[in-house]
């Protein structure tokens, strides 16, 4: 469904998740397109769900921006998919806001879900794919501010 | 408030007011979510202050709409142009998780 949504109508969604997939009698359907972009677009996303979101957009900030990217949509679903197979919310519990913080410094520094859990095959090599996409590899695409070594 | 021709809601939000009842605020942010009850069919609205934002998340919807939520009318502001400000949705309930599937 993401990629059909990049590829067939150039759009990015930027906030896939579980509660942005509806059931329509058997088929699923998107919703919430508040931060959706057309790929001819460079938008820099100020809000986002950070349980769904990649490292890459976890270390963009105001002096380092990143645009949104299509391999964003597709970590979501890799998390969306973990989660409904699961069952579990990922990187979960959090709820005061001090464990958000310590949520935050897990999710930057590329926590493993634990994929093996999943026990139907084909979502859990789907999940696998979505985490290793290497642009969304912090270690490689932040980017050194000047002067900085 | 009746469907034109067209087949979808055109109706105003004055109207609706009313009769909306409030989502949770956690699945309502950052657009205004309602549940509205018409013809015993649960409907939500999504209403936006901006009507250049809800113009920009209808056109995706539109040219997604193999894929995405079906539009069933639009909200209207009354004051002071007749601006879309919003739009309607069938009420549908998110994707469940395995574990509301008993395992063998």
């Amino acid at each position: 469904m993401v990629v059909h949504l990049h590829e067939r109508h150039h759009i990015i969604h930027g906030d896939i998740k579980p509660s942005n997939l509806l059931l329509d009698g058997s088929d699923a359907r998107l919703c919430d397109f508040d931060t959706a972009a057309w790929m001819t677009e460079t938008i820099f996303p100020t809000r986002f769900s950070i349980r769904y979101v990649s490292p890459y957009r976890l270390v963009s900030d105001r002096e380092n921006p990143r645009p949104l990217i299509p391999e964003e949509d597709l970590y979501a679903a890799g998390i969306t998919v973990w989660e409904i197979f699961v069952g579990e919310t990922p990187f979960a519990p959090y709820v005061s806001q001090d464990a958000e913080f310590e949520l935050w410094d897990q999710i930057v520094a590329r926590p493993k879900l634990d994929v093996d859990r999943i026990e139907f095959e084909e979502a859990r090599l789907y999940v696998k794919e979505c985490m290793s996409i290497e642009c969304l590899n912090v270690a490689q695409s932040v980017t050194q501010p000047e002067g900085h070594s | 408030m009746t469907a034109p021709s067209s087949g979808l809601f055109d109706w105003r939000l004055r109207d609706l007011i009313p009769d909306l009842k409030d989502l949770p605020p956690e699945s309502a942010r950052p657009g205004t979510l309602a549940v509205y009850r018409y013809n015993d069919q649960d409907y939500i609205i999504k209403s936006r202050f901006d009507p250049k934002v809800a113009q920009r998340e209808l056109n995706f919807l539109k040219a997604a709409a193999d894929i995405s939520v079906h539009i069933k009318g639009y909200v209207r502001r009354s004051e002071p142009d007749n601006k879309i400000i919003g739009f309607v949705m069938p009420r549908l309930r998110t994707v469940g998780t395995c574990t509301t599937v008993p395992r063998r």
